[in-house]
């Protein structure tokens, strides 16, 4: 299989922030859900995709083209949906569309009036009062008309109630029925993506935790319950973190088949949602 | 590139009437006092010229769109381009609101008669609008806009008092070798090579700072 994207040794220095040596692929066609809690570098990382911040070291490789180098070339085919409106507020969204188009060679204007029917947004008002779940259906909007082949999107759904958030989710299930399509999605709402990514990379203070598909995680990953009397030094070396409490334990592991083994007969076992492995992984040890 | 000078024009298509409102204002107030038409014809063009400048920086930065425009499929040099090129466009459009002003007061009779443009109006707008982005962009690409606010203060009081506070010392100094030198120089060169001079060493200066402003825009950070 061919990556989308690969990034390799990627490192990007601030003075209180260090995006470290990160790895990982974007496989074509797929969907890659990118956690990790606020200020690990998820936006640093998108930002460092779409050169919009330079790099310290490393090389970012996107339909296999340097994204420096081929830098126009690669956003021909790049959609992009950011967190916040950086739309110009004032015009309405005919207009903002109208600046947007020409810079893509194959802009389909079909498809546009289609998704603007279908997310009800209206032409004629002006950006500035639409209200934020519609602010970004009309991100999702002009990016997903120029053939992109590949969707970025840095927290797209922030700030959004449940209801949009699935409805946005149902898009973009549409969207990746083109086997041609990835998406890149970054969110630290992880149930969003256990309906629909194929992989999850996820970051901790601007290093890589891990980049596996969905799959493996969930079944990997578990939560084990018992009694404090379970916890020796041998045991405890088995988990990720364990949260104390004074009726016991609860704590995470990576290899469930193994704690399952261990624990025989003496404590709950379950599997991991992607949510507990990310608390648990972030607070480390309590 | 194109797109981009478009796109400047798109988000303030208002500025285009309060330019003509602008245009009609200077007329107005200053034929009294300039009466060879300097008010309307240089004068006019150049703030029309800043206005349009200036809000276009000011929509790009209100809802940081620069983020979008990068983003977009198009060379971080072409940005900067396009908003040098886009001073001589803004500079088109005030010198034919100041025409169409004039053209109207000549022929209605409406607003006081001052006669039509001249060539040296024209190179006096494209100097001072050439100097004005010259100094404005880099500025502006290395700072942004809040920041610029002051600097703008700045660049009006050179374009404005330097030229005058010359003019006075010239008139003060006539003794002066290197005044007589300068007075015997402007008086042996005829008024094309001086325009076309003047014009030159503005335009040069412009170049300069668009390089001096791709090389700051390349290492901006978003």
């Amino acid at each position: 299989m061919d990556n989308i994207v690969e990034i390799k040794n990627l490192t990007k220095s601030y003075k209180d922030f260090t995006l470290d040596n990160l790895s990982f692929n974007v496989p074509r066609g797929s969907v890659m859900g990118f956690i990790g809690p606020n200020g690990s570098g998820k936006s640093t990382t998108i930002k460092l995709i779409m050169n919009l911040i330079k790099r310290n070291s490393g090389d970012i490789n996107i339909f296999g083209l340097d994204n420096l180098k081929h830098n126009k070339e690669i956003k021909q085919k790049i959609g992009f949906v950011y967190d916040e409106n950086y739309f110009y507020e004032e015009l309405n969204i005919l207009e903002m569309k109208n600046i947007i188009k020409p810079f893509y060679k194959s802009w389909n204007n079909n498809l546009f009036e289609k998704y603007i029917k279908e997310f009800e947004l209206p032409k004629k008002n002006k950006i500035k009062t639409l209200s934020k779940g519609m602010k970004m259906k009309l991100s999702l909007a002009l990016a997903l008309c120029h053939n992109a082949e590949l969707i970025i999107m840095d927290e797209p759904t922030s700030g959004l109630d449940p209801v949009f958030r699935s409805e946005l989710l149902d898009i973009l299930y549409n969207i990746i029925q083109d086997e041609n399509v990835s998406i890149f999605f970054s969110t630290h709402i992880t149930t969003d993506l256990e309906k629909i990514a194929d992989y999850i990379t996820f970051i901790n203070k601007g290093k890589l935790v891990f980049s596996q598909t969905k799959d493996e995680i969930i079944d990997n990953y578990g939560l084990v319950r018992g009694s404090k009397d379970l916890l020796d030094n041998d045991t405890r070396g088995e988990f990720v973190s364990i949260k104390e409490t004074g009726f016991g334990f609860e704590a995470l592991t990576k290899d469930i088949l193994r704690a399952r083994q261990l624990f025989k007969g003496k404590g709950v076992i379950e599997k991991a949602s992607l949510e507990d492995i990310m608390v648990y992984t972030v607070r480390g040890n309590v | 590139m194109l797109n981009l000078i478009i796109k400047d024009i798109l988000i303030q298509k208002k500025t285009i009437i309060y330019a003509l409102l602008y245009t009609i204002f200077m007329e107005v107030s200053f034929s009294s006092i300039l009466p060879s038409g300097f008010g309307l014809y240089v004068m006019s063009p150049m703030v029309i010229t800043y206005l349009f400048i200036s809000l276009a920086v000011q929509y790009d930065d209100k809802n940081k769109s620069e983020i979008i425009l990068n983003s977009l499929p198009v060379k971080k040099s072409d940005i900067v381009i396009a908003k040098y090129v886009s001073t001589f466009v803004f500079g088109i459009v005030g010198i034919i609101s100041s025409i169409i002003v004039g053209f109207i007061g000549n022929t209605t009779g409406l607003l006081i008669f001052i006669g039509s443009i001249s060539t040296l109006d024209i190179v006096l707008v494209v100097m001072s609008i050439c100097i004005f982005s010259s100094i404005f962009y880099p500025v502006y690409f290395k700072f942004g806009v809040s920041r610029m606010k002051i600097f703008t203060v700045l660049i009006f009081m050179v374009l404005f008092f330097v030229p005058t506070s010359a003019i006075d010392y010239i008139n003060q100094n006539t003794n002066n070798s290197l005044v007589q030198k300068y007075i015997s120089f402007i008086n042996a060169t005829s008024g094309v090579t001086l325009n076309s001079l003047v014009l030159i060493i503005a335009l040069i200066l412009f170049l300069i700072s668009l390089m001096v402003s791709i090389r700051i825009y390349n290492n901006k950070e978003f």
